[in-house]
């Protein structure tokens, strides 16, 4: 649907993005991934006609984004970081300003804006003054517009930063629904958001691709470097660690803490399954209890930090 | 086309609604009031001088009510991040310019119309304003507030900031006004150049009763050129980034 041709954008003489090829196709939920300056937000601000590139082109169907901007924009919603919107409008008159810029029909801009209000759940808000609203209901707003005209292409810059955990929620909810009628194109930075609501992942690394993965691939590569955290009790320190060890000759224990129930281990298991499965089946036994036991959390530093 | 009127009535509702529009208004009226009190009320002035003065007033007026409803016009969008919005919809950069610059000129007319044309109302009720300079220098008022607001809008589009961009307008009339005030201390062809720059001249023939071709041609060209330079710094922005 969407094909990226070796998109390359300077600022002054510095390269924010190198030779960018990527395909997007309909009704899928991309994540696009780097760290801060890896070049995320002006790769989608050239997907959304904000920025032209330096060089490269994009194709949507089988037209250059370029040569009819105006045709192209028309398909593409977009949701900036800071969603565009202004203070001293009702949210209701906002979109129907934004409808009467995407050129949908006097006729059909009442119904499209309760629409996409009852999709963003902001029907009560709807007379509400854009300037009285939290960064949550923004956000909002931001979708609600960027969904108006119901556009084959969503594209949102960072929808989760600043939010708090009940309206992450509801945004992850929100993107999931958007799921097979649009095609869905979101960055971030914090890889265990998009975990849960991608189908595919695009690495950005000083502004080249560097992975492109499925959510079957990312399980796989993060897996390879992800530790696992323990906390046990019942024997000393020194204990516990021989007795770990014994399960796994290639175990590396990467951390032991001291804590209130206990001791937390940081480990790294050449064979993950195996050894959960010997730990549970030897605890008893070894007259140990186990307090907890889970996968950390990987960061996108450090899956950058192990593999660039 | 169509996007040009959404985006002035958006203009207009965002005026209406916040206290920008006493602000200009009142203010415009408050100065033109202490302008004319302080021009006009001496035992010297004749009907015509009162006129006269009362539109140079109006001048001055015009021009600071202009720049400050201008500085924002564009600078803000950038600043909010609403010109993301506008950057990344179906819209052209003459249709954004062009929607800002209607509201601007229509503002520009009511306060010619409703809030100037108080003063002149009084002036030809109780004063006998000749109507010949009233109507001349109402359009001169005219002129001049739309030549300011596309300077205006100009420094707006790239200025970072509302004040830088009060300050790039504030230096674009003062070049032009600087440049026909010294026009004398140069030959004959560059002085007949430069004074046809100074924009406070061609206004003094509108607030004197005339309405010259060469003044009118100028304010129409000088509003293209810079709305012109506004269309092209928006341009390049999708350039730069």
């Amino acid at each position: 649907m969407i094909e990226v041709k070796n998109l390359t954008k300077y600022y002054d003489q510095i390269p924010a993005i190198r030779n960018l090829s990527f395909k997007l196709q309909k009704g899928e939920i991309v994540g696009l991934l780097g760290l801060n300056g890896s070049g995320k937000t002006t790769t989608l601000r050239i997907l959304t006609g904000f920025l032209i590139p330096s060089e490269g082109d994009i194709l949507i169907g089988n037209t250059s984004h370029f040569s009819d901007p105006i045709e192209s924009k028309r398909m593409i919603g977009y949701l900036p970081e800071t969603p565009p919107l202004y203070e001293d409008l009702r949210i209701e008159d906002y979109l129907i300003y934004v409808a009467h810029l995407k050129g949908i029909s006097e006729s059909e801009i009442n119904g499209e804006v309760t629409r996409v209000l009852e999709k963003t759940n902001l029907l009560e808000k709807r007379k509400t003054l854009i300037g009285h609203i939290s960064l949550g209901y923004r956000k909002r707003t931001g979708i609600a517009q960027a969904l108006l005209g119901n556009p084959p292409i969503v594209v949102m810059d960072e929808p989760i930063s600043g939010l708090d955990p009940k309206q992450i929620l509801d945004m992850r909810n929100l993107i999931k629904g958007l799921k097979g009628e649009h095609t869905v194109f979101i960055s971030s930075h914090i890889l265990s958001e998009l975990q849960k609501t991608c189908d595919r992942f695009l690495f950005l690394h000083q502004g080249e691709l560097k992975f492109d993965l499925t959510r079957e691939a990312l399980d796989a590569e993060l897996s390879k470097f992800s530790l696992l955290e323990i906390n046990l009790e019942g024997k000393s320190k020194e204990a516990i660690s021989s007795y770990l060890k014994s399960l796994d000759a290639k175990l590396e224990i990467k951390s032991a803490e001291e804590d209130s129930m206990g001791f937390t281990f940081t480990l790294k298991s050449s064979s993950e399954k195996e050894f959960r499965n010997k730990l549970i089946d030897t605890l008893k036994k070894e007259g140990l209890m186990l307090n907890t036991l889970k996968r950390q959390e990987v960061t996108l530093e450090q899956m950058f930090l192990t593999n660039m | 086309m169509q996007n040009i009127k959404w985006i002035y009535f958006k203009e207009l509702k965002v005026f209406f609604q916040t206290f920008m529009a006493p602000l200009i208004l009142g203010g415009t009226a408050f100065l033109n009031a202490l302008f004319v009190l302080i021009s006009n009320f001496n035992e010297r002035a004749t009907h015509e001088d009162a006129t006269i003065i009362t539109f140079i007033s109006f001048m001055s007026t015009i021009i600071v009510a202009m720049m400050i409803l201008s500085m924002g016009s564009i600078v803000e969008e950038k600043t909010k991040g609403t010109m993301e919005l506008l950057y990344t919809s179906p819209i052209t950069d003459l249709e954004i310019v062009m929607g800002k610059f209607l509201f601007g000129i229509t503002i520009c007319l009511i306060i010619t119309v409703f809030v100037n044309g108080l003063f002149p109302i009084l002036l030809y009720t109780y004063w006998k304003a000749p109507f010949y300079l009233v109507a001349s220098g109402s359009i001169g008022v005219f002129l001049l507030g739309s030549f300011t607001y596309s300077v205006g809008m100009f420094g707006s589009s790239i200025g970072k900031n509302q004040m830088i961009s009060l300050l790039i307008s504030v230096v674009i009339v003062m070049t032009l006004w600087v440049l026909g005030f010294f026009s004398h201390l140069f030959e004959s062809k560059t002085r007949s150049i430069l004074f046809h720059l100074h924009i406070f001249s061609h206004f003094f023939s509108f607030s004197k009763g005339v309405l010259p071709f060469k003044s009118i041609v100028f304010f129409l060209s000088g509003i293209f050129t810079f709305l012109f330079l506004t269309i092209k710094s928006l341009e390049s922005r999708r350039w730069i980034g």
